[in-house]
């Protein structure tokens, strides 16, 4: 749906987010990372050598429209993976 | 195949998309303007953790708009939608609410200029500086594309929109009652968003 390079499966990390509560009640879980920024601003960030805003940032500026696009058809399409019509 | 890898290859369309699933995104870009609106208004509205209480009743509003069946102050202003739509598994989809005490400097037209109490008492700038009017745009844009689309699924939709996520201080909702399945989350202190802050700012 969203292209092979697109996506990209992280191993679990010690970081600082208590969605791990779900899972650690029994229910299996995952979590979504959506990348936000705009991608020209990013392209133009990496050939400067720097990086952009980030979260927790007070320049934190997401590319709106895409990513919650993004988030939308992610989440609904795994609804509909879990919970389809066979 | 776990469920998790499972879903990563559809949605790296390794495997195909499952039936139904361009029908049911099909709305989603006309739905955009509205959406925006919302996204923007959160923006503009942000609360800290624990005080999200405009931001709850946004949520509650929509999913109830969208025929879920709502409850509201759940461990503090956490909001809870059902939908059910016959026999199949429930599956929960989580939101957070909450916003940061951080100044945006973001010159955005649609920027935060709100303040809050914090819970030292002092009177701090408040910003979605986190991403969560993302998620939570995101996700009252799956539950209307989901409501609409229940021929492709059966099952039971729980949409959890969760409060205090950066404090880690959700309360644990009450015991169980007939209504499925309570989001039990009660986490430990936490730092939250670190592991994205770095994860996001390295590779997207």
């Amino acid at each position: 749906m969203l292209g092979k390079d697109r996506v990209h499966e992280q191993k679990p990390v010690m970081g600082g987010e208590d969605f791990s509560a779900y899972g650690r009640a029994g229910v299996p879980a995952a979590i979504l990372w959506i990348g936000a920024q705009d991608p020209k601003a990013l392209a133009a960030a990496r050939a400067a050598g720097k990086a952009l805003p980030s979260l927790h940032s007070s320049e934190f500026a997401p590319d709106r429209e895409r990513a919650v696009k993004t988030g939308a058809a992610t989440l609904t399409v795994a609804a509909i993976e879990l919970l389809g019509r066979r | 195949m776990p469920a998790a890898l499972a879903l990563a290859a559809v949605l790296a369309a390794t495997s195909p998309a499952p039936p139904g699933a361009a029908a049911a995104l099909a709305p989603l870009d006309a739905l955009w303007p509205e959406l925006d609106a919302l996204y923007q208004d959160l923006h503009r509205n942000p609360e800290l953790s624990g005080q999200e209480e405009r931001t709850a009743a946004k949520m509650a509003a929509r999913l109830r708009a969208a025929g879920y069946g709502v409850t509201e102050r759940v461990g503090g202003h956490g909001v809870v939608g059902v939908l059910r739509n016959g026999k199949g598994p429930t599956l929960l989809v989580r939101t957070d609410l909450d916003a940061l005490p951080v100044l945006e400097r973001t010159g955005l037209p649609y920027a935060s200029t709100a303040t809050a109490t914090a819970p030292d008492g002092r009177t701090v700038a408040v910003m979605h500086a986190c991403g969560h009017d993302v998620h939570m745009t995101g996700w009252v844009a799956a539950a209307t594309l989901l409501a609409r689309a229940r021929d492709a699924w059966r099952g039971t939709l729980v949409f959890v929109g969760q409060p205090s996520e950066e404090t880690g201080r959700t309360t644990r909702p009450a015991p169980r009652s007939t209504t499925p399945p309570s989001p039990a989350a009660s986490p430990a202190r936490s730092r939250p968003c670190s592991a994205r802050t770095a994860s996001t700012s390295r590779s997207r």
